[in-house]
């Protein structure tokens, strides 16, 4: 038998060993997972979540008015600015059937003779009925239309005498009248146009197709959260999995190993395999899943998971390095967090970069996994070049060799024997 | 075989093994016996490749472990102290990945694991997740794992530890066949009765040196079938080494093995017969008795006779 063969039939052994230890440990996968899925989910949350998906509020309007006031109360509340109420107008019996049965969020009753009564400030009351089952979307109605209700006491000390002069003009007064009133109103609007209309100035942008810069389509917040928290789940997962060789020292496994004649790196390349596939499968499931709700293609989902894959393989030989040379498995724990906290804050891997200071941007990309996520992020929304992607693929495949042939070294030497 | 050489460990100044020679012969057991902090470990540790020695030479099989310690492993079973065992694993996976670790494929690899889940009589658990079992299956399963792929050395570290009495009986006759079978076992341990029980050859260590090593036949008779008496009290060493002498015809041949303040340990024959006149003797030098014991002959009196101190020291 040769010893290559040997050497590789122990590689393969120890990968599927570890393979299903992890599977056979879901609490762990689930924390490694939830964590950074919760955080981001939180935030997106926090941010308005995916563009469109907000809720809007349903207002019935039943409209007993037949003046102007009437239909422009419908349309101010519907604006485009306001955004999140949808109004419509509909015959008492219906609305009221609707908001008992829950199906809107606000019913407003506007009384025959509003708009006479606004224009000639006598007092007259709107009806609304809320839903009871919700609690924002009634508040926010409530909120429009106290503030329409102060936009027409402002528009009455600015153009009240005029109106009312253009309607009683429109009962039986001459066309001078009514040409008189309606020059006072324009020239009212005047007046106040500077403090209500700001300058509109119309700016013509051209952006060039940069790489790395996302596609036309707009981005929300969870797209960029995306690479972000896939980025801290296996900055988790490397920190979970790294422990494992303190567990084999305390077992008395590594003694074991140490007696085997293919020796402690076989095992620990093992280890390092099972980590690669572990961390691949996740993050495949991850993007599977990104790729559907951004629209992504596919390739853009295979290759990403193929990177994260990679870029977990180097975590994951790096912190099991550093957890070398700890003197203990506290001690590795304490090495590893302190580690794993500042490398997600700055790398973004926590916050996206494009929320972070541009000072620590700088800083960010130059940790690894700053730059791992930044290639993410390209692969997943941007536009990347192959000799970019060949390039990170490269420099991870050899930070990794580096990294297992040092940790060997020390897993089977000065570790095993306690010198630590 | 197992040929070890004027082996020396050192770490840094503290001498852990001092100039130890051994030789194990295949188809015996040989206990290596000695109180905790003896060199045991370190000396299984230097066998199995975990640790160079600092001097000296350790082959296994003809193959230095330190020269040629690829072909030296590939012969060896390591059954550790503490359980070598992957918890999350099943007792046949364990065997299955410990196999393929020591070169075994395919249907060797199954057929072997088979064998050595009847052998350790785990069969019908072998794939239910070793954290399930208990400590002594656990023992059980980390000797088979020591086991799988055949090997013609046997290291055993204290393999009964914290086992019940119906587990340690298991163990001890698989041991036993393994060395009928062939193998050569050193089998390290600190309990005298099961060395007595088990082992073909002994090797008492203490302090990192070998103090006595043969047949357990052959250290009995180093006793020169002498019975070992130890008494507690008070006592003038100068005194009653005098008063010792001058009872020596009544005492007839002894040997002083320790003396000082608080007790006094000699090896005589017929010491049932002689105990008045010993007894006589400390009281005429002012010693008071207070505490009196006497051991038939046996490794434990042996190894105090050697020593001064008790194995469990």
């Amino acid at each position: 038998m040769s010893s290559s063969r040997d050497l590789l039939h122990a590689i393969l052994a120890a990968a599927r060993r570890d393979w299903i230890r992890r599977w056979r440990d879901p609490l762990s996968l689930a924390l490694w997972l939830g964590i950074p899925l919760v955080i981001g989910g939180l935030i997106v949350l926090a941010m308005g979540g995916r563009a469109g998906s907000q809720p809007k509020a349903r207002v019935l309007v039943v409209l007993h008015d037949d003046g102007l006031l009437g239909e422009l109360l419908v349309k101010a509340l519907s604006s485009e600015q306001a955004g999140v109420i949808e109004a419509e107008t509909v015959d008492e019996e219906l609305g009221r059937s609707l908001i008992e049965r829950g199906e809107a969020s606000a019913l407003l009753v506007v009384p025959q003779g509003f708009s006479n009564a606004v224009w000639n400030e006598w007092p007259i009351a709107l009806e609304l009925v809320t839903n009871p089952s919700q609690r924002i979307l009634p508040g926010i109605v409530m909120e429009s239309l106290s503030l329409l209700s102060e936009a027409v006491f402002y528009a009455h000390r600015v153009l009240g005498a005029d109106v009312r002069a253009v309607l009683d003009a429109s009962v039986g007064r001459d066309e001078l009248e009514i040409a008189r009133a309606a020059v006072g109103v324009s020239r009212g609007l005047e007046r106040v146009s500077g403090y209500v209309f700001p300058p509109a100035i119309e700016l013509r942008t051209q952006v060039r197709e940069a790489e790395g810069a996302a596609p036309a389509a707009k981005r929300s917040p969870a797209a960029y959260f995306l690479p972000a928290m896939l980025m801290m789940a296996l900055l988790f997962m490397a920190e979970g999995l790294a422990d494992d060789v303190w567990r084999e020292k305390h077992s008395g496994a590594l003694r074991r190993i140490l007696s085997s004649p293919t020796g402690a790196s076989a095992s620990l390349v093992g280890k390092g395999l099972a980590g690669w596939a572990l961390m691949g499968s996740v993050a495949l499931v991850v993007c599977a899943l990104g790729a559907a709700a951004f629209d992504l293609a596919v390739w853009r989902a295979l290759l990403a998971a193929l990177w994260c894959s990679c870029a977990g393989a180097v975590f994951l030989a790096l912190l099991t390095l550093l957890k070398l040379f700890a003197s203990s498995q506290r001690g590795a724990g304490v090495i590893g967090n302190l580690l794993l906290f500042p490398l997600l804050m700055l790398g973004g891997s926590f916050v996206p970069f494009v929320m972070m200071p541009q000072w620590l941007v700088e800083i960010g990309r130059r940790l690894p996994n700053g730059a791992a996520v930044e290639l993410l992020d390209t692969i997943l929304f941007g536009a990347p070049r192959a000799s970019t992607v060949a390039l990170g693929f490269a420099a991870a495949f050899a930070s990794c060799a580096l990294l297992v042939a040092l940790a060997s070294r020390r897993f089977s030497g000065a570790f095993a024997r306690g010198e630590s | 075989m197992i040929e070890i050489e004027n082996l020396t460990k050192r770490y840094g100044d503290a001498l852990a093994v001092d100039d130890l020679s051994l030789v194990a012969q295949p188809g015996e057991i040989t206990g290596l016996l000695g109180p905790n902090g003896a060199g045991k470990s370190t000396t299984i540790a230097c066998l199995s490749g975990l640790r160079e020695p600092t001097s000296g030479r350790v082959r296994v099989l003809g193959h230095d472990v330190v020269r040629d310690k690829r072909a030296a492993l590939a012969q060896l079973g390591l059954a550790p102290q503490e359980l070598a065992l992957y918890e999350d694993l099943s007792a046949r996976e364990n065997l299955e990945y410990w196999g393929a670790a020591f070169g075994l494929r395919g249907i060797v690899l199954r057929n072997r694991v088979g064998d050595v889940l009847e052998a350790v009589g785990l069969f019908d658990r072998a794939d239910e997740r070793v954290s399930r079992f208990s400590g002594g299956m656990q023992r059980r399963l980390n000797f088979g794992c020591a086991l799988v792929h055949s090997p013609r050395v046997l290291l055993l570290d204290e393999p009964t530890a914290g086992v019940d009495p119906q587990s340690r009986v298991k163990l001890l006759e698989l041991v036993r066949a393994q060395a009928r079978a062939g193998a050569t076992v050193l089998y390290t341990t600190h309990h005298m009765q099961e060395a007595e029980e088990l082992c073909d050859r002994l090797a008492i260590v203490d302090h990192g040196k070998l103090i006595a090593s043969g047949s357990l036949r052959e250290l009995h008779a180093r006793l020169g079938g002498r019975d070992l008496v130890q008494l507690g009290g008070a006592f003038s060493p100068e005194s009653t080494r005098a008063a010792l002498e001058s009872a020596r015809e009544a005492l007839g041949e002894f040997e002083v093995v320790s003396l000082d303040e608080r007790a006094l340990q000699l090896s005589l024959r017929d010491g049932s017969r002689r105990l008045a006149a010993l007894l006589d003797a400390v009281r005429q030098s002012g010693g008071e008795v207070r505490e009196t014991t006497l051991r038939q002959p046996s490794l434990e009196s042996l190894f105090i006779a050697l020593t001064g101190k008790e194995l469990r020291e």
